[in-house]
């Protein structure tokens, strides 16, 4: 058990090791590296809250665990005068120990895999077999932060574990001989969780709702309510997690219980053994002892992520599929809209023949969209090469203006999956530099789908509420028979990275049909076979690191829910052991463990899936958090309904039923050991291991 | 080998021959019952005394079947625990013997009525509530049945441990220190009852107790020393029990 908490630490650098690795900087151009290097700095920062903090949290209890048979030890020898600060300077030298070797190896392991395997490397980047200095220095803090942390936590463990409490209490939360009145404590701690979550929810909710921080900063009190908004949500969300963590072990253990009861009362005319292992099961699930608590717990919370992961990961797919089906690959239009650096800003009021219009619509060889376009002002920027050398660049920003339904017969539901509505625009990347312009953050009335990832657009509804008439000026084109663009989303860091290119075959029909529509020699434009453009599609860093570590938390989940099962039914030895010296048969004792295992993974997973996966559906939904963004109630529950029906369940089943075959097998074998024992023998074990 | 008969004529409820337990391995091991011949007779009640670490409890928890001895058979009546299978040892436990742990061994997670009855409800028993309340007034415990052990004094666990070790009403209850964290009083009304219990309902009671005015109750005294039977008082009086102790203690020295 004492190497767990060190192995926690190891998988902990491992990712850490994975994400430097994957990032070999010195391979990139000068603007790639800045991109990339923000990316890295986020992957870091993120990554260190949401693998660190937690992995310092389990690593804390396993210290607990591990040491608990120990404890006694140590205040006895406390008692007989030792000093205590050596004990806990010699534990948490233990622990630093075991964390630098694993840590060490970890690190290095997930960086060369991060090097070597392509799945974990950004599109365009050659194998990186030579890692450069950023991400060497990246491999070393990570392994120095690591370590660190572990040290840190088997400090923390060993000074609660030899304190004066440790010494009166035991790890049950109610110890044999000490009555006191429990809940007092928790129930303060939880009244101030639900005081904290509802002041800085509400705060947040009001924020979304009517934009209570400031569009533009123009004063140094806009940036201290910026700040205090961010610190509110940053509370918010700490705050929110913890009482959610409570709130998923006290769902999972009273389903549990539930199911122990349903089963024992469903058993009594079946068999009496299982009516009794079931009743040794809710037994024990009534048992709040800090391993089943912890137990509990952990298996809702994974089955929480498991699903969360997993839905942000399908959905990203799923969006990314049709940001690359609606991107403009081919176009013929009046004026060549997307080179005129000159025109006028506002709607392109040059419309395109009407009947080239019908004609290309009606063309069973090309799936045909019409779009109008409205442009803003061109402005200027320099560009700083590598040789020092500066560029100038004119560019303006356009978008097209289409009706969501004519998008229809290139995607199911044509853009309404991004967000596209009234009152929004889809985006690249590239595209939001129209912060500088008037159609993102000049416009109050329009919100920048920042993630959808396809070519800019925006309802007629609300380009001709805002600009007036704006007529049909072209047509985007794709051919009938492409199923999907040329490029397939990729797997791995680079699932939502779009390659988006038309064959010379498929350039050639289109010139074919769009001259049969008497359209010859109109302006037309394609993105050639060599072009491509294509974005990391993550709704937010958040969301990148959910889908990039979907399997590696799945299967750390996984251990997770077996190791902690184990502990939970070892932490019953003694009343194992009474049971069996009360009469109780030992096929019931036998199969008991495995029960309670099993039912509790499926309270987890009955609590865990839905809860997850509605958070998923809510991060993941393009305006529902988006502070600025319509709530429109049909868009906004259409949105949801799209979701769900595109979530993938196929991960957290998969975990779900690996984890019930994984626990239920474990907590059976280790049932069959302790019911070869007598129960003195058992009671003996119990004390050896601390168990009250 | 000691071999203690009460009475040619007597059954037994419990019976032992060359009952052996030991401890650790080599040098480091420890013969905590050593070759031990009992016949513990219906319907007595037997005290159990000797030094610490004389291995009085071993020895009841081998008699109880709650650990298997290196060598030598137990009977329960004219049932040998010793040979049993594990499913029938356990309806020994649950049916025909009463333990009382030294350390009570309550479920937390219970109440004092729930840890009471549970016997029943593990050997599919059904309970009869009269005698149920006829234990919760001997043992006076009324007021604490809705309560969970960590709720209870060290006395009132003891009780509600005593309580569930009678509930089923068992030929032969075997108790480590039964009266170990009860007052005075408390302890004579238990140990009466067990008394009262051996004679009336031919229950047979072992109990392994320090105090010479608990094994005063009783109707014989085995007195223990290094694994063995070293004596026994029969009748025996605080004094008796305790001149008993000190030709031990003499012994010893």
């Amino acid at each position: 058990m004492r190497w767990v908490p060190a192995g926690l630490f190891g998988v902990a650098a491992f990712l850490g090791g994975l994400a430097f690795g994957a990032v070999p900087l010195e391979s990139l151009g000068r603007d790639e590296l800045a991109s990339m290097t923000a990316y890295t700095v986020l992957l870091a920062a993120y990554g260190g809250v949401l693998v660190l903090l937690p992995a310092s949290a389990l690593a804390w209890v396993f210290h607990w665990i591990g040491l608990r048979a120990t404890a006694a030890e140590w205040h006895a020898m406390i008692a007989l005068g030792a000093d205590r600060r050596t004990i806990v300077r010699e534990a948490s030298r233990d622990g630093l120990r075991r964390a630098a070797i694993w840590a060490g190896v970890g690190a290095i392991a997930g960086f060369t895999l991060g090097l070597v395997l392509p799945y974990y490397r950004p599109a365009g980047v050659s194998l990186g077999l030579e890692p450069s200095l950023y991400a060497l220095a990246g491999l070393l803090l990570t392994y120095l932060v690591t370590v660190t942390a572990a040290w840190i936590v088997a400090w923390l463990a060993a000074r609660s574990l030899t304190g004066a409490r440790a010494a009166g209490s035991s790890w049950d939360d109610a110890g044999a001989g000490t009555p006191r009145e429990p809940g007092r404590g928790v129930g303060r701690v939880l009244a101030f969780q639900f005081v904290v979550v509802g002041l800085s929810g509400g705060i947040m909710v009001a924020d979304r709702l009517f934009g209570i921080g400031p569009e533009t900063v123009y004063s140094a009190g806009d940036v201290w309510i910026i700040n205090s908004l961010a610190v509110t949500g940053f509370i918010c969300i700490i705050s929110g997690l913890a009482l959610a963590a409570r709130a998923i072990a006290a769902l999972t253990r009273a389903l549990a219980l539930r199911l122990a009861r349903g089963l024992e009362r469903g058993a009594t005319k079946g068999g009496r053994a299982i009516a009794t292992s079931a009743q040794i099961a809710a037994d024990g699930l009534a048992h709040r002892s800090g391993a089943r608590s912890l137990a509990i717990g952990a298996m809702g919370a994974v089955m929480v992520i498991t699903a969360l992961s997993s839905t942000t990961s399908s959905l990203d797919d799923a969006r990314g599929e049709i940001s690359g089906r609606l991107a403009l690959e081919y176009t013929v239009a009046s004026t060549d809209w997307w080179d005129d650096m000159t025109a006028p800003s506002g709607a392109v009021n040059e419309p395109l023949d009407t009947a080239v219009v019908e004609a290309l619509l009606s063309d069973p060889r090309v799936t045909a969209v019409p779009y109008g376009v409205i442009r803003d002002d061109s402005w200027q920027w320099t560009e700083e090469l590598p040789d020092s050398s500066v560029t100038e660049h004119t560019t303006r920003s356009t978008v097209l203006v289409v009706d969501p339904s004519d998008l229809e017969v290139r995607s199911s539901g044509g853009a309404r999956p991004l967000g596209l509505q009234d009152g929004t625009a889809t985006s690249t990347p590239a595209a939001l530099t129209w912060e500088s312009g008037t159609f993102g953050g000049g416009r109050d009335d329009l919100y920048v789908l920042p993630n959808s990832n396809t070519t800019p657009m925006v309802t007629r509804t609300w380009a001709e509420a805002a600009y007036g008439t704006v007529p049909l000026v072209g047509v985007m084109l794709w051919p009938a028979d492409s199923g999907d663009i040329a490029g397939a989303p990729q797997a791995g860091l680079n699932s939502g990275v779009i390659e988006i290119a038309v064959t010379d075959d498929e350039i050639a029909l289109l010139d074919e049909v769009v001259a049969d529509a008497g359209a010859a020699g109109l302006p037309a434009m394609s993105v050639s076979t060599n072009e491509i453009y294509g974005f990391l599609t993550y709704g937010s860093a958040f969301v990148g690191l959910l889908t990039v570590l979907a399997m590696p938390l799945a299967v750390t989940g996984l251990i997770l829910t077996v190791t902690l099962a184990v502990a939970s039914v070892k932490d019953r030895r003694r009343d194992y052991a009474t049971l069996a010296a009360l009469g109780a048969a030992p096929r019931a004792l036998r199969l008991a463990p495995a029960l309670e295992s099993g039912l509790t993974v499926i309270a987890a997973t009955v609590v865990g899936v839905p809860l997850g996966t509605a958070l998923g559906l809510a991060v993941s939904h393009p305006t529902l958090l988006a502070e600025g963004a319509p709530l429109d109630p049909v868009e906004t529950t259409w949105g949801f309904i799209w979701e769900l029906a595109h979530a993938s369940w196929a991960l957290p089943a998969l975990v779900a039923g690996l984890a019930l075959l994984a626990s239920v097998a474990a907590a059976a074998v280790l049932g069959m050991f302790m019911s070869r024992g007598t129960p003195v023998e058992e009671l003996r074990t119990a004390e050896k291991e601390g168990v009250r | 080998m000691t071999h203690m008969a009460v009475g040619e004529e007597a059954a037994y409820a419990l019976r032992s021959r060359g009952l052996t337990k030991a401890y650790g391995a080599g040098d480091a091991a420890v013969t905590a019952v050593d070759h031990v011949d009992l016949d513990i007779p219906e319907g007595v009640l037997t005290a159990v005394m000797g030094p610490s670490g004389s291995g009085k409890t071993t020895l009841v928890h081998l008699l109880a079947g709650l650990d298997k001895p290196d060598a030598g058979q137990v009977w329960v009546g004219d049932d040998e625990i010793t040979a049993m299978r594990d499913k029938q040892l356990a309806k020994v436990r649950g049916r025909i013997v009463g333990f009382v742990f030294q350390g009570f061994n309550l479920l937390q997670t219970m109440s004092a009525r729930d840890n009471i009855v549970l016997p029943l409800r593990l050997n599919g028993l059904s309970q009869d509530p009269s005698w149920f309340d006829a234990l919760v007034d001997m043992l006076g415990i009324g007021r604490e049945l809705e309560r969970k052990p960590y709720e209870m004094s060290g006395g009132q666990q003891q009780r509600v441990a005593i309580a569930r070790a009678l509930i089923t009403r068992p030929r032969v209850v075997l108790a480590d220190e039964p009266t170990g964290n009860l007052d005075t009083h408390a302890s004579a009304e238990v140990l009466s009852h067990l008394r009262v219990s051996c004679r009336e309902l031919g229950q047979s009671v072992v109990m392994v107790t320090h105090d010479p005015t608990a094994a005063s109750y009783a109707g014989q005294v085995l007195l223990f020393a290094d694994g063995k039977v070293a004596g026994h008082v029969t009748d025996p009086t605080p004094d008796a029990v305790l001149a008993g102790l000190d030709a031990l203690a003499g012994v010893e020295r």
